[in-house]
């Protein structure tokens, strides 16, 4: 039975509109990450699921009831803030118990539950702290235990990794997918950050503008990315402009820059069409350039520059086209493998090669992150 | 730190960087030590006069000035004669690439234009020394992976020297000549990100940096050129021989090292059932509890191979002896040793 259904919600601020007709279904015990840039409308849309606001058109059904007149404390959904909203007056264990309280449990059940939550987010041993003696991680960690007390099926976390190190929000993803599990939940997870998002996710959900650009399960969002925002969102992408210059029944040829030719696999388009393609840092492939080779997809270029990233190597590489391309590789394979200015040839596969009509209001403004 | 250095400060929130660099700045005093730049003694050097830029997470624009005002304000405070000043803020603006919004307020421009305008801001005042508290921290994700490049090709090509604080350990390594690890308010190591990475000279490093795993063992004695080592069952022989005295040891190899195979016969190979994959995008992450019970993480590029793989998956796990760091095993124990909190 489908826990959460949005049926052609429109949500307007004045004359913005944050939400656009979206038709979205959450399944019961899925963990759902909404990703996409500030702006979006991902806070709106939690916020409509909560019950803060409402939508201006549309229904919104949680387990198959219609809830747009339901007031929040009725809709049996636990809502996370981004900032936690801790009562600050009051101890750990009274944060957690605020809410059982409120729903008129007796304070025995109160506290018992209240400490079994504790428990579970290892905060036990401070439940007599207030909220500011805690780090920044024992604060998410309490903020989450407040949330789950409540009893209800339903988790809305909004951003709830946002304010912590990096390092910690590596380490807390894991718990608050353990912790759903563990209690047969329903989570909706907003986020920016993609590569959480890809790691905690049943089914991700990839917002713009107030409408979906695509949803699914990570690695298919991740491989098969339906538009160029998606493909440069959520990972790493190397964009190529070209159009298309034949086609058989097999394939086609891409004309890009300075007459690079490159072969790809599709075949739906037609002969002159701007098309830009698509490759993951990590599908490209460098080799040492001391011989000239005349091979398909093998591009010539210059290394640029060397990025270490931990576990990962970065180069960019200029091609002798013009275009530049970003080519990641495992630490082992490619650390001091290739030197700044150092000549070598980019593979770019063809099943990895992926083609995306040109954007009408060009390609640069498409990806325009900054 | 030396002259044109780009330098990055991590460690977990509450460890002591800004307030390292707040004493750098001038911001506040130091209760006991000396702090020089350029050889000079700068303890009692109010901020204003010791030649540097100071850029905050907050980004801090003057929002009733236009970006060209707000980049202007250092000179036009300190009495810079106007055209040279002029010559200087052109100049910036042009490397930042900010000429088109010279007249707009800060509010209409994104969070990373905002904040390339602040760091325009700090540039101006001529000062060789560059202090950036989290300059990224208020960013999306994705502008901060794009704009970190640009803060140190900035610096790098305008010869500057700068400290760069960040909670961000990734961010570190791809942009630091040099990393310092922070932890309670003492500096507990400094090297270059490889070697951070590759070599971490103590536990709480080499949890910090990137994901490790941890084998808690038993040293059984020497062996060719290294020492044997018994992790509940299971033997390591790992290649170098202990500086320390005492039995009890921790053994750490990151998961991007080990290799997982269907068969194997070389030495320290384990074998184990897969408990769990995750997806990270361009790897995977395996689960893998061993035949000792132990877990182990490997992290396998995305592949064909990578991709065969299925939970309760018998698997060889080869842990090469390169990558093998050895341990003393700490008197507070592992756990605390290594806790980012």
């Amino acid at each position: 039975m489908p826990s959460i259904r949005l049926v052609n919600v429109t949500k307007r601020f004045g004359n913005i509109t944050a939400i656009k007709n979206l038709n979205l279904t959450i399944n019961d015990r899925e963990y759902v990450c909404v990703l996409g840039p500030s702006g979006s409308g991902k806070t709106t849309l939690l916020r409509l699921i909560a019950g803060i606001i409402k939508p201006d058109e549309g229904e919104i059904y949680i387990d198959n009831k219609l809830v747009n007149n339901v007031p929040p404390q009725e809709r049996n959904v636990a809502y996370v803030p981004q900032y936690y909203a801790l009562f600050p007056h009051l101890t750990v264990i009274d944060n957690v118990a605020f809410g059982p309280l409120s729903r008129g449990l007796c304070k025995e059940e109160a506290y018992r539950v209240s400490m079994q939550m504790l428990e579970m987010t290892r905060l036990a041993w401070r439940s007599e702290s207030l909220p500011h003696e805690l780090s920044g991680g024992m604060q998410q960690r309490l903020a989450l235990a407040r949330g789950l007390a409540c009893g209800a099926k339903i988790l809305l976390l909004d951003e709830p990794l946002g304010a912590l190190d990096a390092r910690l929000r590596v380490e807390l993803r894991f718990k608050l997918r353990e912790i759903a599990e563990e209690n047969g939940l329903t989570v909706i997870h907003v986020t920016h950050d993609q590569e959480e998002a890809i790691i905690v996710a049943d089914r991700l959900i990839v917002l713009r503008g107030g409408e979906i650009q695509q949803e699914g399960p990570p690695s298919q969002v991740y491989n098969e990315p339906k538009n160029i925002f998606v493909a440069h969102f959520v990972g790493g992408a190397n964009f190529f402009e070209g159009f298309i210059a034949e086609t058989d029944p097999y394939g086609s040829w891409v004309q890009l820059r300075n007459g690079f030719i490159l072969r790809v696999n599709e075949t739906k388009w037609k002969v002159g069409e701007r098309i830009v393609l698509m490759i993951r840092e990590e599908r490209t492939e460098i080799i040492k350039g001391t011989k000239i080779r005349e091979e398909i997809n093998l591009l010539p270029g210059t290394i640029r520059e060397v990025s270490f990233l931990g576990d990962f190597v970065s180069y960019e590489i200029l091609l002798d086209n013009g275009d530049s391309v970003n080519s990641k590789m495992p630490t082992l394979l490619g650390i001091g493998r290739f030197r700044v200015d150092e000549r070598v040839y980019v593979r770019l596969r063809t099943e990895h090669l992926r083609v995306y009509p040109y954007p009408p209001q060009g390609l640069y403004q498409e990806l325009e992150v900054i | 730190m030396e002259d044109r250095e780009y330098l990055c400060i991590i460690g977990p929130s509450g460890c002591g960087k800004t307030t390292l660099i707040k004493c750098i700045a001038g911001i506040i005093k130091p209760d006991e030590g000396e702090i020089y730049i350029d050889d000079r003694l700068v303890n009692d050097v109010p901020i204003q006069d010791r030649g540097i830029g100071y850029v905050f997470q907050e980004i801090a624009l003057f929002p009733h000035m236009n970006i060209y005002d707000n980049v202007r304000y250092g000179p036009f405070v300190k009495g810079l004669d106007i055209s040279s000043a002029e010559n200087l803020i052109n100049e910036i603006l042009n490397m930042m690439k900010l000429w088109d919004r010279v007249k707009d307020y800060p509010s209409t421009l994104s969070g990373g234009a905002q904040q390339k305008a602040a760091v325009a801001r700090s540039l101006i005042s001529g000062s060789h020394l560059l202090i950036l508290d989290e300059p990224l921290g208020s960013l999306d994700a994705k502008v901060r992976k794009v704009l970190r490049y640009e803060l140190r090709r900035l610096v790098k090509d305008l010869g500057l020297t700068a400290i760069h604080v960040t909670h961000d350990q990734e961010e570190a390594m791809s942009i630091a000549d040099r990393i310092v690890v922070m932890r309670t308010g003492e500096i507990v190591e400094v090297g270059t990100p490889l070697e951070l990475y590759l070599r971490p000279k103590n536990l709480f490093t080499a949890n910090f940096v990137g994901e490790t795993n941890f084998l808690i063992g038993d040293l059984l004695g020497e062996k060719d050129e290294g020492v044997r080592i018994d992790v509940n069952g299971e033997i390591l022989h790992v290649p170098c021989k202990p500086n320390f005295e005492g039995g009890r040891v921790v053994v750490a190899i990151r998961p991007e090292f080990i290799i997982m195979r269907k068969t194997s016969g070389l030495k320290n190979v384990w074998r184990g059932v897969i408990e769990r994959m995750t997806f990270l995008g361009s790897s995977i992450r395996f689960e893998i509890r061993a035949e000792n019970n132990v877990t182990i993480i490997a992290k396998s590029p995305f592949s064909s191979e990578a991709l065969d793989w299925k939970i309760g998956d018998r698997v060889n796990l080869i842990l090469p002896r390169d990558f093998l760091l050895l341990y003393p095993y700490p008197k507070e124990g592992l756990e605390k040793a290594i806790s980012i909190e």
